[in-house]
């Protein structure tokens, strides 16, 4: 099911898309719930079964910018980067690495392997590992580390400072920020089941606007019934 | 039967009471049906669902006119009226309003219409050389006409419209009178990926050099990929389907069903390519109240419209500033139009139901219940100026409303 699909599915009306009618909704603020639902219920999953699905997960291309370099941290090459989603205590990546040449058109045969690098929770964790002479990144040219950096949206990779692309496998709390998804066409994964849930969450939050509106109780009075408002005789 | 202006009028007497025709004059009856007319298709407008009604008034539903001389993303409605005009030099005039329009993208021609006091008469159509906006709210107009002979300009006399050269689809809705549904084509550039590459096989294969959301087009990815800037390969340039091999190239074909695919004429490298994505889609509504927030941001994919100044103002991405190039209008007509609109160089003609006219028969223009139907309006409305309530109950229960 696609995205457009999906939100024709929660909100669509008896006329269909008939544009002069006053649509309920605004399809971006549907797109918002849409996306939250799918965070909630990827980790109601994953406390349920242990497990992720395969299907939530996305690639995130890299690619080097140099403008972004000027705010690079000493030693790091920095990417623009979009937030993942934190699930359990997991940051949402489920690999960081080189390309691997899966499209570069090559025999399979040639294709250069895949070169994971190494998660840093922080920097705090990058300045431990460089005090201890084993652990530094000198003594170890062949690691690559990577620190995610959410408040600027970037990716910091350290101990490479040739690299100029890269590939981020992770969940992504908006899935149409990532760049190679097309919504109209790609698979928005929120399991079949759960659509009738997102619905009855949908449909509580516009009941409850209703409930909220005071009711009109009072009927109108008929035609032929005094005006309320008329005039009383003087009493003598 | 031959149901004329006349007949029409004589039905009404017969169904309503000779007794009426004191209150209503022929003259009287040809203003009040036209009230009756706009009654009848607001009535319709409010429930355009019911197949019953749109059967009725198909003579007033106009469905995918095209209009390509789009200026300055807007639309003009209604024939605008002219406040000035002058012979400025030789065949150089300039035309004058007060009322705002947007102006047409040229090459386009301006009609116009009921212009008066010139002996040379220049009604009709002539080639727009430029558009001038002046200051007070004034905007000018030159164009090219015969020199003018005598007499002088009576002021307001006459209105005028745009037309596409030749007069063969509409450069503004001159019969508008509500919208149905607008389809806007927009063009969004893309700056990344960019197309470096084409090859001169058949099909042309294009390479990009990073990874991206392009997709195969197909029915639910109508989506076509515009490009220009290829020198050698000039076949690439334009708009095309395309078919992705892998996620760093792709194949231009000329069909949705990717079958007809298209021949490059060189191999060529090039980084200075603008490609774009081009969409045609339907535009919603788009309120003042709207605007308030970012989050309803017109989009190329997701166009707006509002009705603004005498006009249909169309948005793709106010902050991209998009140019629309077309739309596809679906659109109700007003009645009083219908002849003017059938690009035969015709003149407004005004009225169309005629009391006095027994020649012309409506039903060739009009359904014939929805013309029955009309003269339950004006029934419903002559009651109601004389204040005859029994009539407009009897007319309700007649019609079992």
């Amino acid at each position: 099911m696609t995205l457009p699909i999906l939100i024709d599915s929660l909100i669509r009306n008896v006329l269909g898309g008939f544009i002069n009618q006053e649509t309920t909704y605004d399809p971006q603020y549907i797109k918002n719930m849409i996306h939250g639902f799918r965070c909630m219920q990827c980790e109601v999953d994953y406390r349920r079964n242990g497990i992720i699905n395969p299907a939530y997960y996305q690639r995130y291309y890299l690619k080097f910018d140099q403008n972004l370099q000027f705010s690079a941290p000493t030693g790091a090459v920095i990417f623009s980067f979009t937030p993942t989603f934190n699930i359990g205590n997991q940051d949402g990546v489920r690999y960081a690495g080189t390309l691997g040449g899966t499209n570069s058109g090559q025999p399979l045969s040639q294709r250069p392997c895949t070169k994971q690098w190494i998660r840093k929770a922080n920097r705090s964790d990058l300045n431990t590992m460089q005090r201890h002479p084993f652990t530094k990144m000198e003594n170890n040219p062949d690691e690559v580390y990577f620190v995610l950096n959410n408040s600027s949206n970037t990716l910091e990779v350290y101990n490479d400072s040739q690299v100029t692309e890269g590939v981020v496998e992770g969940i992504f709390p908006n899935p149409t920020l990532v760049v190679g998804y097309n919504e109209d066409v790609d698979e928005y994964f929120l399991p079949e089941d759960s659509v009738p849930e997102l619905k009855n969450l949908i449909y509580q939050e516009r009941l409850s606007i209703i409930k909220a509106t005071k009711p009109d109780k009072e009927s109108d009075p008929p035609f032929s019934q005094e005006r309320p408002f008329k005039p009383q005789p003087i009493q003598q | 039967m031959k149901w004329t202006g006349q007949a029409l009028y004589q039905k009404w007497i017969q169904n309503t009471g000779s007794a009426y025709t004191g209150y209503v004059s022929p003259a009287i009856w040809n203003n009040i049906i036209e009230e009756a007319l706009f009654q009848y298709i607001e009535e319709m407008y409010k429930k355009p669902q019911d197949q019953q009604e749109r059967d009725f008034a198909t003579s007033f539903i106009a469905t995918n006119v095209r209009v390509t001389n789009i200026g300055n993303n807007s639309l003009n409605i209604r024939p605008i009226t002219i406040t000035n005009m002058v012979n400025t030099s030789g065949t150089n005039w300039t035309l004058e309003t007060n009322i705002p329009f947007a102006p047409v993208n040229l090459p386009a021609q301006i009609d116009i219409q009921g212009a008066s006091g010139f002996t040379d008469n220049p009604n009709g159509q002539f080639p727009i050389v430029s558009f001038v906006s002046s200051v007070k709210g004034t905007v000018v107009v030159n164009f090219t006409a015969p020199a003018k002979v005598g007499g002088s300009y009576i002021v307001n006399s006459g209105v005028f419209s745009f037309q596409n050269i030749g007069n063969t689809v509409p450069a503004q809705l001159i019969d508008y009178l509500h919208v149905l549904n607008i389809k806007c084509k927009f063009t969004k550039p893309v700056y990344m990926p960019l197309v470096t590459n084409s090859t001169s096989a058949t099909p042309i294969t294009c390479t990009v050099n990073w990874y991206n959301n392009l997709r195969s087009s197909s029915e639910k990815n109508n989506v076509l990929v515009s490009m220009t800037g290829w020198v050698d390969n000039t076949n690439a340039n334009g708009n095309f389907y395309i078919k992705k091999i892998n996620d760093l190239n792709f194949q231009l074909y000329s069909d949705i069903n990717l079958q007809d695919p298209v021949a490059g004429n060189a191999n060529e490298y090039n980084t200075d390519i603008s490609f774009g994505m081009t969409y045609y889609n339907a535009a919603k509504p788009y309120l003042s109240t709207e605007k308030i927030s970012n989050q309803n941001l017109p989009t190329a994919k997701s166009p707006r419209y509002e009705n603004t100044n005498n006009t249909i103002l169309i948005y793709g991405d106010p902050l991209l500033s998009l140019v629309c190039t077309e739309v596809t209008i679906d659109y109700l007509r007003q009645p009083q139009f219908y002849e003017a609109y059938s690009y035969n160089n015709d003149t407004y003609s005004g009225l169309y139901i005629d009391s006095t006219d027994n020649n012309f028969d409506l039903t060739t223009i009009y359904a014939e219940n929805m013309l029955f139907r009309t003269l339950k309006y004006l029934t419903d409305i002559v009651a109601m100026s004389i204040r005859d309530g029994s009539l407009i109950q009897f007319n309700q229960i007649q019609e079992g409303r």
